[in-house]
């Protein structure tokens, strides 16, 4: 499913979070958001998943603008892993799983054995599985990130918004999240802090600054160095994996 | 089981599943919750009614109310045992249980739209506007404490502090667990001093009379006032019940409930109309019991878990039980005078409430993050 932020102006109170933004993410298209603390890549994904409502523009999920769904609709169109991980309850972890499934579920219905597939599975692919029975409370900051995301998986969305999803996650984790976030096939927006990453995963990156979009489009074109100094005021040198071939983003403090 | 200090091994092999046959585990204590509080209500409402100046044998308590019920023909059992039973004790206990029921049923609710462990309908300001109301119209009417003034009272006095406080907690169109805390804090001490107020200007005789109302009691019950709570509680529970996921979803924040296709506003306001009007019949019906929507949703998750599909019954339930033998404790301790409701449940409340908490984490289970 295609998502489109089109003219997007975000204001609270007197701040101008951001200004016309556009952004648009092909069906099954892995596209990162990059930029400085600030730039208002959080404010973006939350105009995305229902959670801000812009002043000005609209987001459309597929063709509808996704603030013309329900709450309910919305979610079973885009699953969130956010930043925030909310106030910790005595849930287990096989049940935050199954939260997953509540925009699904009707009233008074139970957890069908479909559900439990679902929220199993989803935690076999974070390689989570052996966390099902601890208390969600009890989880180290890199469990708890995969436990999130097998609850987005569990909620069964054509869109996956994440927003820095690799906070908390130890190195070989990260590239197993994203190599699986690649796998899944369905619509991705992620919000990402290591430029390495984003170049190397992303379809698109689209870079933010100060709640305005100043580039988009391929990694190699997007992350250049002139852009990287201006932006993130980096120093940059890209430099040819030894194996691979690959281009990585060799980064320093501008002297 | 929570991981307290140790953690499971974290190289379990990918895609191992856990013991048994792998599928849910639930504690045989959090299965069992519910039909045993169900048994445990009914064999204490059977005790609570044998018990009095008049003691009745469980047997002939079962006899009357089987009879009356028309399932069987008169036993043997006295006239006066019939009415001892029939028309005294079986209102009043049963009474004690929907009331128990109700205000267990809104402390839950409260506790997780407001995402706040202190909470139960004294914090928001709502029990103290039932009773302010209740006793500003008793007052007012001239009539003795009870009857339709107290009844309309209470009622008048949620819905008008249920409107303050969605008018005082509101900003920018939205409901924050804080503001309602903060809201309902300063309302329901604003609403106690207007009932100071006017108790301590009222008529010295009837003074004695509204502290009893406002410290609670079920002793005036018939049957009669039976039907209002226990339309309340059926309505107010299966609407409720209804809303366990989403309520589920509040608990763990207005972010993950709206990316979970909740309105956490939406759903906050609903669910503070309904417990407000289950709190203005609780009030009307009984005044102002307290602790009991603090305490027992608790003592229920430490037992059943967080999750409400499985809370909100056993609250229910045992909420019940704790009010009935309450109630029991409140009309023998100090036989033949009778201590108000209330009292009793602090009483006997507060230290259990306490050293439960200190043994096992009651805060953490209510939702507050501990760190």
């Amino acid at each position: 499913m295609r998502v489109q932020v089109e003219g997007v102006t975000v204001r609270i109170g007197a701040a101008e979070l951001l200004r016309d933004v556009e952004l648009v993410v092909p069906a099954g298209a892995v596209v990162g958001l990059v930029g400085p603390n600030g730039s208002g890549k959080s404010t973006l994904l939350r105009t995305v998943y229902r959670s801000l409502r812009p002043q000005v523009g609209v987001v459309r999920l597929g063709d509808d603008d996704v603030w013309s769904l329900s709450a309910r609709g919305s979610a079973t169109r885009v699953a969130v892993v956010a930043q925030d991980p909310g106030v910790d309850v005595e849930f287990s972890v096989l049940d935050t799983v199954l939260m997953g499934r509540t925009p699904h579920k009707r009233p008074f219905a139970g957890d069908s054995s479909e559900d439990l597939d679902r929220a199993y599975s989803a935690l076999a692919r974070v390689d989570a599985t052996h966390l099902a029975d601890r208390s969600t409370p009890s989880l180290s900051g890199g469990e708890r990130q995969r436990v999130l995301l097998a609850r987005a998986l569990t909620q069964a969305t054509p869109v996956l918004v994440l927003d820095e999803p690799t906070n908390h996650l130890d190195v070989c984790h990260q590239l197993d999240l994203l190599a699986l976030v690649r796998e899944l096939g369905i619509t991705v927006v992620v919000a990402l802090h290591d430029l390495n990453l984003a170049q190397t995963y992303c379809d698109l990156v689209t870079v933010l600054s100060a709640g305005k979009v100043v580039a988009a489009g391929a990694p190699e074109h997007v992350l250049t160095p002139k852009l990287l100094r201006e932006v993130f005021r980096l120093d940059c040198h890209r430099v040819l994996h030894p194996v691979t071939g690959r281009t990585l983003l060799a980064l320093d403090r501008l002297q | 089981m929570p991981g307290v200090g140790l953690s499971s091994p974290s190289f379990a092999p990918a895609g191992a599943r856990t013991a048994g046959n792998g599928r849910r585990q639930r504690s045989a204590a959090a299965l069992a919750a519910l039909p045993v509080l169900i048994g445990l209500l009914a064999t204490a409402i059977v005790v609570s009614i044998g018990v009095g100046a008049v003691a009745v044998a469980p047997g002939t308590t079962i006899g009357v109310i089987g009879h009356r019920l028309g399932f069987w023909g008169q036993g043997g059992w006295t006239t006066v045992e019939e009415v001892i039973v029939w028309d005294y004790r079986v209102p009043r206990v049963l009474l004690a249980a929907l009331v128990g029921g109700l205000l267990a049923l809104v402390g839950a609710v409260l506790q997780a739209v407001v995402r706040n462990p202190l909470a139960d309908p004294w914090v928001l300001g709502v029990s103290s506007g039932a009773g302010l109301g209740a006793v500003a119209l008793v007052l007012a009417s001239g009539t003795a404490v009870a009857g339709v003034p107290l009844a309309g009272g209470a009622a008048a006095g949620s819905a008008l502090a249920t409107t303050a406080l969605f008018v005082l907690a509101r900003r920018q169109g939205r409901l924050t667990p804080v503001r309602l805390v903060l809201a309902g804090v300063a309302l329901s001490y604003l609403f106690s001093a207007g009932t100071s107020y006017l108790v301590l200007t009222s008529d010295a005789n009837k003074v004695f009379g509204i502290l009893y109302f406002l410290l609670g009691s079920v002793a005036e019950a018939d049957r009669t006032d039976l039907l209002l709570p226990a339309i309340a509680l059926l309505l107010g529970a299966l609407h409720v019940l209804g809303r366990a996921r989403a309520l589920d979803a509040l608990m763990t924040g207005d972010e993950t409930a709206v990316a979970l296709g909740v309105s956490a506003d939406r759903v906050r306001g609903e669910m503070l109309l309904t417990t407000s009007v289950l709190t203005g019949v609780a009030v009307a019906v009984s005044g102002g019991i307290g602790f009991v929507g603090l305490v027992v949703p608790h003592i229920t998750r430490m037992v059943v878990g967080a999750g409400h599909r499985r809370l909100l019954p056993t609250a229910v339930a045992g909420g019940a039980v704790f009010l009935v033998l309450a109630d029991t404790v409140a009309r023998t301790v100090a036989a033949p005078l009778e201590l108000p409701i209330g009292v009793v449940t602090a009483l006997v409340g507060a230290p259990f409430f306490l050293w439960l908490m200190r043994r096992d984490g009651a805060a953490r289970r209510g939702g507050v993050d501990s760190r």
